[in-house]
């Protein structure tokens, strides 16, 4: 008898463990955003391949980089033999349609807005069996933009976004959205691109309350016709991971904007 | 080098080329050990290098042809695909073509068209009263590819932030095709391109007298000419549209050649062709090399060493080249 429950057990035990091996896909993520979707959904054990800039959270450093998201080393990935290749912007046609064709499904993680954000994020999420965790983020981030769009208060403040100061260069599509959640108004939602060239006239016209500093320059105009610039509203030193990246903390992202925005 | 030398030098060229196909294949990113060469994964890693480095021979016998072709047709040492535009021209083709046509022949179609609107712009700007120096021939070279930079160059920027990274990837020149396809084209085209040249070579020796000289000889110098300059440029346009723009290989391998060998077409071309694709084959294991796991685009070190060799022949040129 007690042979026999024992056999059982370790039978139950061992298709368990069967079960398991066979839910886990290989995933590899190209995109730092989709990095960290993966990894708030729970699977972070899953990704066996990174591009250079995934760096967050602190795990996915550890794992093997693959090169950039747009020109990553074909060999090393043909090598891990993923099941996904998640990707932010494409490859392109040809790269693609090669990795189609040794059986590696391709997914986009793009999003231009938050609710793209949703979008995806519920994609991967029945993709990968966490419909449930999906779902409990996307409530999450809902709650808490809710929570943010009723402490507003006053006029909405313009914003500007600069990447670079010479030329100009600011950032569009989903930082639109996501200023617009926090309260602002991006005054460059006009640009379609990601990224583009500002006019400095058009800056000096469109006369922003409040200028971000993303990234990589320093330097801001000193034009004191520039709301911003008289009432030094120019912020500088934001992590331009948490401020641009389309991924599970733009919540954050909007919860630290509307503090900017109303303080 | 008297003829007789001729045969073993070739056969060297031909054993170096084997050599550095398989040395290719062995190099990469990736560490393939010879006893798991056959696991699927390791293999397919092989298939993709044996295409890289069968395109680089593709595209190095090919944009020498092209060099030899422009350099002895056009009577300029300083001759070149490149040079001259055409690169750009098919460039700027391919790149009208990703963007608007997507992928597929219409690329390499509209890259034709480039590249043939792009040699004739530049042989009408340099000849002037009938005449054309090669001094001429590289200003027009310039201006025409000024021009076609700037409208390349309105293309990229407007072109959303995804395009924008794979069409400069694609400028500078690009060995990895996931397809046998385009290699087997680009070699079809290039031996093409090999054999019709071949064909004339006699007529190219009488052109690098002179045209008057090859007049005197009884050859038709305006047909065979223009039948020569399509070849160069459809074979130019045809490496730019698959590989993207490879600089200076069409200039530097027929003058090493004509130092080797002489000004024989009968020797020139096929040393020339040898070394097109050798020259290739070692500039894509340095663009593998040098910082691993990263790549260097091939364009990128093809003109590196390419513009010192270039300086070198301009003073040269001053010389007697072409009589």
């Amino acid at each position: 008898m007690k042979k026999i429950s024992l056999l059982l057990i370790s039978a139950v035990f061992l298709l368990v463990i069967a079960c398991k091996a066979e839910t886990i896909p290989r995933i590899i993520s190209l995109a730092p955003n989709a990095t960290e979707i993966l990894y708030s959904l729970g699977l972070g054990s899953s990704i066996i391949g990174v591009d250079d800039f995934s760096n967050y959270p602190e795990e996915a450093k550890n794992i093997e980089r693959l090169g950039t998201f747009n020109n990553p080393n074909i060999e090393k990935i043909i090598l891990l033999k993923p099941e996904y290749l998640l990707v932010n912007s494409g490859l392109g046609k040809a790269k693609e349609e090669y990795l189609n064709s040794l059986g590696i499904k391709i997914i986009k993680v793009s999003p231009k807005t938050i609710e793209g954000l949703y979008v995806d994020i519920r994609k991967l999420g029945i993709i990968f069996n966490k419909e449930q965790n999906a779902e409990n983020i996307i409530q999450d981030m809902q709650f808490r933009i809710e929570r943010v769009s009723q402490t507003r208060r006053g006029v909405t403040p313009k914003v500007f976004v600069q990447l670079f100061d010479d030329p100009l260069v600011t950032v569009s599509s989903f930082i639109s959205d996501i200023i617009r959640l926090a309260g602002g108004e991006n005054i460059a939602s006009d640009i379609k691109d990601e990224a583009g060239i500002f006019s400095y006239e058009a800056l000096i016209d469109r006369n922003p309350d409040i200028i971000l500093v993303v990234g990589f320059s320093g330097n801001t105009s000193n034009s004191n016709t520039i709301n911003a610039i008289k009432n030094k509203k120019i912020y500088r030193d934001l992590d331009p991971d948490l401020i641009l990246r389309p991924g599970p903390r733009a919540a954050e992202t909007i919860e630290m904007l509307n503090k900017i925005f109303y303080e | 080098m008297n003829k007789f030398k001729i045969g073993p030098f070739l056969f060297i060229l031909s054993f170096c080329l084997l050599a550095l196909i398989v040395l290719n294949i062995f190099i990469g990113a990736v560490r393939v050990p010879v006893n798991k060469m056959f696991e699927p994964g390791f293999f397919e890693i092989l298939k993709l290098r044996l295409f890289r480095a069968l395109l680089a021979v593709a595209a190095g016998s090919g944009l020498s042809v092209a060099g030899i072709i422009l350099q002895t047709v056009l009577r300029n040492p300083l001759a070149e695909p490149y040079v001259l535009g055409v690169s750009s021209g098919a460039g700027l083709g391919a790149v009208i073509g990703l963007l608007f046509i997507s992928l597929g022949i219409g690329v390499n179609i509209a890259a034709f068209i480039g590249g043939v609107v792009t040699i004739f712009l530049v042989y009408k700007l340099a000849k002037i009263d009938g005449r054309m120096s090669p001094e001429n021939m590289i200003v027009a070279g310039i201006i025409v590819n000024g021009f076609l930079s700037s409208i390349l160059m309105f293309f990229v920027s407007n072109s959303s932030s995804g395009n924008i990274h794979s069409v400069i990837w694609w400028l500078l020149g690009n060995l990895q095709v996931y397809k046998i396809a385009p290699v087997l084209i680009l070699s079809l085209t290039s031996l093409a391109g090999f054999l019709i040249s071949f064909i004339f070579s006699k007529e190219l020796n009488a052109m690098s007298l002179g045209e008057e000289e090859a007049r005197h000889l009884g050859i038709n110098t305006e047909s065979v000419k223009i039948i020569l300059l399509l070849v160069a440029t459809f074979v130019t346009s045809l490496a730019v549209s698959i590989c993207g723009i490879i600089g200076f290989t069409g200039l530097m391998m027929p003058h090493i050649a004509r130092r080797l060998v002489g000004p024989d077409h009968r020797l020139l071309l096929p040393t020339s062709v040898l070394m097109g694709a050798i020259f290739l084959l070692l500039c894509d294991i340095f663009s593998k090399v040098m910082m691993a796991p990263k790549e260097i685009p091939i364009g990128v070190i093809t003109s590196f060493i390419g513009v010192p060799f270039f300086i070198y022949i301009l003073k040269k040129s001053r010389k007697v080249y072409f009589k």
